[in-house]
């Protein structure tokens, strides 16, 4: 269980984080979402007590993380798949993060299994793709089998079989018991990610619910239909209480009615119907529409 | 479910502070060996010093016979010099300096200790375990190739019967200063690491407050002897005696122990403390 209550960072005169507050259950996969610059990395860092927060709290399990005297157990973080050395092997790496736990060498050879990095784990970092990174911070993350998880970016670099496996490892983990959240820019990559949503921008909380709620306020749902007779549809539509609108390619769009209700209406005043598709909410357009006041800095606008 | 899996894993943080502060040590142990530079920095060097010293006293060996009586009389102090050469300092400094550097400027360029934080919140701890890393190295690796340089050099010496012994009055503190300049060359590195965080500056400052500044300063005025004798390299010529030519302003040895120890000292705590209180 991860707490924030009214978090707030400033750097000199930037606010990175603003009176943020947001609750992430364990037992699912939440997704941390915002445009670049909405304050993730910086709430993470705050978090795992990287950075300390300029005013509120962000607790897991009820404390400060930085009161572990060692963090591994408690909580896995992967912040930066860049953040090692890249001298070292991935065996060396990942053994030096074990010992300064207390953990062994077993459980380095098994995360190692788990990422599927054990081929390539005699070679230096500096020589792994983006990809093979992000499975050794994914790696070093599971050592202390952690109650917790954290992942910032997680899918970038990975290709899409690999995308699909980091998938299935949090849905594993979040069906184990354990609270995971998953940062990204991309609406797309939560889709198939994440249950719960809590939506940043500009360092404020934009919503905090679940993936199918969020998905929702993009648009009122509506269906598109196509008739022969339009002028018919229309009319009957509207008289039973709908709002209809004429798409440019003749098609209707109609909204506060079911499709089911729309068909049994045609039939009734046998009213041929050629299309009846309902419209589900594109969670990108969702998303757009949340943070669209809310980007740091927009394409194609002079700065 | 998770909760009981944290409780129940043996050789948590309770443990014991010793216990799991051994644990650090070897973590930094791993991480101190496991990059291919530390192993060739610490050989080329050791070859480096023991070349340079062995060349000097070969030279002084071979023109003994030039030296003045009055000198051959008093031979000790350029015995000592051919021990541990100032060159050899400069190689040494350099060396182990680089070492330091790489422990703690390694970390932060790659951003390796964000997760070397997260997976240890106590910096502190993790900062203390690199520096007993960094001097138990260091100070093996000063006693084998400084006290061999010593035994080295003083037997070519000896062919000619000008070469010192250790249990020599005074020679034992004169060749453990010459030691003890290994570790504290790298301990001062980490500091200033720690403060810099970036190789090329950490490197800078490193060479001109260790070595190019009191190389510079005149011991002929008071204000620029003063300021000399604040620096490990005076510190240390004083201790192994090897200052040549007129010296208008004495200190000392006790004064240049203190110097030295006040350096590291320093040192140490500013590589513990800084960190704890840094966002990173």
């Amino acid at each position: 269980m991860i707490e924030v209550k009214q978090l707030t960072k400033r750097y000199g005169e930037t606010t990175a984080v603003d009176d943020l507050s947001f609750t992430v259950r364990p037992g699912r996969v939440t997704g941390f979402l915002g445009p670049n610059g909405a304050g993730k990395t910086t709430t993470l860092s705050l978090l795992v007590g990287l950075s300390r927060p300029t005013r509120g709290t962000a607790t897991i399990d009820g404390v400060p993380f930085d009161t572990h005297p060692r963090g591994l157990r408690y909580v896995g973080a992967l912040l930066d798949a860049r953040d090692v050395h890249g001298g070292r092997t991935g065996h060396d790496h990942l053994t030096a993060l074990a010992r300064s736990n207390g953990l062994g060498c077993n459980r380095v050879r098994q995360v190692l299994e788990e990422v599927g990095l054990a081929d390539v784990a005699a070679r230096r970092v500096g020589t792994y793709s983006l990809g093979m990174k992000q499975r050794l911070g994914i790696a070093a993350a599971l050592l202390g089998d952690p109650p917790v998880l954290l992942f910032d970016e997680p899918l970038n670099g990975l290709d899409p079989e690999g995308v699909r496996w980091v998938r299935g490892l949090f849905h594993r983990k979040a069906h184990e018991g354990r609270t995971v959240l998953v940062s990204s820019h991309l609406m797309s990559e939560m889709e198939h990610t994440a249950i719960d949503l809590v939506v940043v921008g500009r360092g404020r909380l934009i919503a905090a619910e679940t993936l199918v709620e969020f998905a929702a306020r993009g648009r009122m749902p509506s269906v598109t239909v196509r008739t022969p007779d339009p002028t018919a549809l229309s009319a009957a539509l509207a008289e039973a209480g709908a709002k209809v609108t004429t798409q440019a390619d003749g098609a209707l769009a109609v909204q506060q009615m079911s499709a089911r209700d729309i068909g049994d209406l045609a039939l009734a005043r046998f009213i041929p119907l050629h299309e009846l598709s309902p419209q589900v909410p594109s969670l990108e357009e969702a998303f757009m529409k949340m943070t669209g006041g809310s980007v740091e800095y927009r394409a194609g606008r002079r700065q | 479910m998770t909760g009981s899996t944290t409780a129940a894993v043996p050789g948590s943080a309770n443990t014991g502070a010793l216990a799991s502060f051994r644990d650090l040590l070897a973590a930094e142990w791993i991480k101190f060996w496991s990059l291919r530079s530390t192993t060739w920095t610490l050989v080329m060097s050791g070859v480096a010093i023991l070349a340079f010293n062995g060349y000097a006293a070969y030279g002084d060996y071979a023109n003994l016979e030039g030296f003045s009586a009055a000198a051959r009389a008093d031979f000790t102090r350029y015995a000592m010099s051919d021990a541990f050469t100032p060159s050899s300092f400069l190689a040494l400094m350099l060396a182990l300096g680089a070492l330091g550097v790489n422990v703690v400027v390694g970390e932060y360029s790659t951003g390796l200790i964000r997760s070397t934080f997260t997976a240890v919140p106590a910096r502190g701890a993790v900062m203390a375990a690199k520096l007993v890393v960094v001097t138990a190295v260091s100070s093996s690796y000063g006693l084998v190739v400084i006290g061999g340089s010593f035994f080295a050099t003083q037997a070519i010496l000896d062919r000619k019967d000008v070469g010192l012994s250790i249990t020599d009055p005074g020679v034992a503190e004169r060749v453990l200063a010459s030691v003890l300049m290994a570790p504290l060359a790298p301990l001062v590195a980490m500091a200033v690491g720690v403060l810099l965080r970036h190789s090329i500056a950490t490197i800078s400052v490193f060479v001109v407050a260790y070595l190019l500044v009191p190389i510079s300063l005149s011991g002929q005025t008071y204000a620029t002897a003063v300021l000399g004798h604040l620096t490990p390299y005076r510190a240390w010529m004083r201790i192994a005696d090897i200052e040549f030519g007129s010296q208008p302003h004495p200190w000392p040895v006790s004064g240049a122990w203190t110097v030295c120890a006040v350096w590291a000292i320093v040192a140490v705590i500013l590589t513990v403390v800084v960190v704890k209180r840094r966002d990173h």
